[in-house]
């Protein structure tokens, strides 16, 4: 029997491997979800009606499901339909399918929070689409959804505890195994909670942080 | 000044916009000259604002064409007399020959006095940062914001706001400005500040088309009273004519509940 100081030193690489690989699919997860939610976002504006049905029931579809149940439909049913892919590989399209509509909803409700005017005051100037989305909506519709956007990203994080359950070898699966190995689920599982929190934690921190730096325009006294 | 002797800066003929299955702009035809200031006065819905909008394109009229000295707006005249749409990016380099001040000011609030006036210098025009800051420095010293030009709009009144926006308008050089309404918004002690920069355009001869509800600015200002209701244009005199005699029973009965009978105070 190890002391749990001991159980750290001896697994510690093991752990570490296994954060390091959450935060990969944490960062590519997010990355891939957040693209994808661009694209909806622009395909939901499209003027061609079927394109946007196909968003719409894209979306409900998503919003009905369990992100479990998602991720066994790709990695076990996923086959069946010709769809062979490693676990890793299913675990980043199961964060990305999942998360998008989410993250689609996010940027759309700060999208339409900024006021028609301003855009007409940059169309007046001679601005174009793209000078108006880069100068006037992305920096205010940015700053108004990072709130939203950072729930999300912190969700995601904490699922990807769940690609688990298809042996992607992120800290939740490496948990399991230095339990199996060290017989010490107490300790092992209150570290490793520990270490989710810290990390967790110190993300939403520093995206606070980022959103007053963003909206400080707000806050100014007259 | 007299429109007979200098060709019109903007020349509108027949324009009409529909919303819905609602002519809101109803067949208005007007010329302004250049260096002229025209008020455009009328009950709320007439369609003031929406015709201010048309000739600017950022409310395309439905029927109708706009001249802009000479130029044809929005609109691609082949030489058999078809027509068809202006490509996107010519539109938006006509609509920057205009200038427009609009009821809410609109000031991006994310950027400082100074960074909203120099923004279309430096996204739209292309000019470098350091030239683009001292003209716009120099503008919002016109309209007597000099101390003010690191403020965010947030921090500025209503009436500063709108200063700003006329500096940022006034910035681009455009040969015409629009005025919506630019002083509907504002508390009352607020507006003379607004209107007297405007009356300081009007001395420079900056060509303009205001709508307003200000009788006092359109009688003192103007060069031109167009009256509008339901969409049209049903009265076009000077201000002295126009508050003292108007022709049409529409306008007399405006002017009544307006004024009360009384000519408006300049």
């Amino acid at each position: 029997m190890h002391d749990t100081f001991e159980v750290f030193v001896e697994y510690g690489p093991l752990l570490l491997e296994g954060l390091y690989e959450t935060v990969l699919l944490t960062l590519a997860g997010a990355l891939c979800a957040f693209m994808a939610a661009m694209v909806l976002h622009a395909a939901a504006a499209s003027p061609w009606r079927p394109l946007r049905a196909v968003v719409r029931l894209y979306t409900e579809l998503i919003l009905g499901l369990p992100i479990l149940v998602l991720l066994y439909c790709i990695y076990f049913a996923g086959p069946g339909f010709g769809l062979r892919l490693s676990a890793v590989a299913s675990g980043l399209l199961t964060l990305t399918l999942y998360y998008s509509p989410y993250m689609a909803e996010a940027i759309r409700a700060a999208v339409a929070a900024i006021p028609s005017g301003q855009i007409e005051a940059g169309q007046t100037v001679g601005m174009g689409p793209f000078a108006v989305a880069r100068r006037i909506v992305l920096p205010q519709a940015g700053a108004l959804a990072l709130p939203a956007l950072v729930g999300l990203l912190i969700g995601l994080a904490k699922d990807t505890a769940i690609l688990s359950i298809v042996s992607v070898k992120e800290l939740s699966y490496m948990t399991k195994q230095v339990v199996s190995r060290s017989f010490m689920p107490f300790e092992v599982w209150a570290g490793v909670a520990l270490i989710y929190w810290v990390c967790l934690s110190t993300l939403d921190l520093a995206m606070r942080r980022l959103e007053r730096h963003l909206t400080r325009h707000r806050r100014l006294a007259p | 000044m007299n429109e007979r002797a200098a060709p019109p800066l903007i020349r509108a003929e027949g324009i009409s916009k529909m919303f819905g299955d609602r002519w809101v702009v109803d067949r208005v035809s007007f010329q302004v000259a250049r260096g002229e200031v025209a008020c455009v006065l009328g009950p709320s819905g007439s369609g003031k604002s929406t015709m201010l909008r048309c000739l600017n394109w950022l409310a395309p009229p439905t029927e109708g064409a706009i001249y802009l000295a000479g130029e044809r707006l929005g609109v691609l005249e082949a030489a058999d007399g078809t027509t068809r749409p202006l490509p996107a990016k010519l539109v938006r380099q006509q609509r920057a020959r205009f200038g427009m001040v609009f009821q809410q000011f609109n000031l991006w609030p994310h950027r400082t006095a100074l960074q909203n006036v120099m923004e279309g210098l430096v996204i739209v025009r292309g000019e470098p940062k350091a030239q683009a800051r001292d003209k716009a420095a120099a503008m919002l010293a016109r309209v007597g914001l000099a101390a003010r030009q690191d403020a965010y709009p947030s921090q500025l009144s209503g009436g500063q706001q709108q200063r700003v926006a006329i500096a940022r308008a006034l910035a681009m050089e455009p040969e015409i400005l629009l005025f919506d309404e630019p002083t509907s918004a504002l508390d009352p002690e607020l507006v003379g500040e607004v209107l007297a920069v405007m009356k300081d355009l009007a001395e420079r001869h900056v060509t303009m088309i205001v709508v307003t509800h200000e009788m006092g600015f359109a009688a003192e200002v103007a060069d031109r009273i167009l009256f509008m209701d339901e969409g049209r244009l049903v009265e076009e005199a000077p201000p002295a004519r126009f508050f003292s005699a108007p022709a049409s029973p529409r306008a007399r009965q405006f002017l009544e509940r307006l004024l009360g009978g009384r000519p408006p105070v300049a």
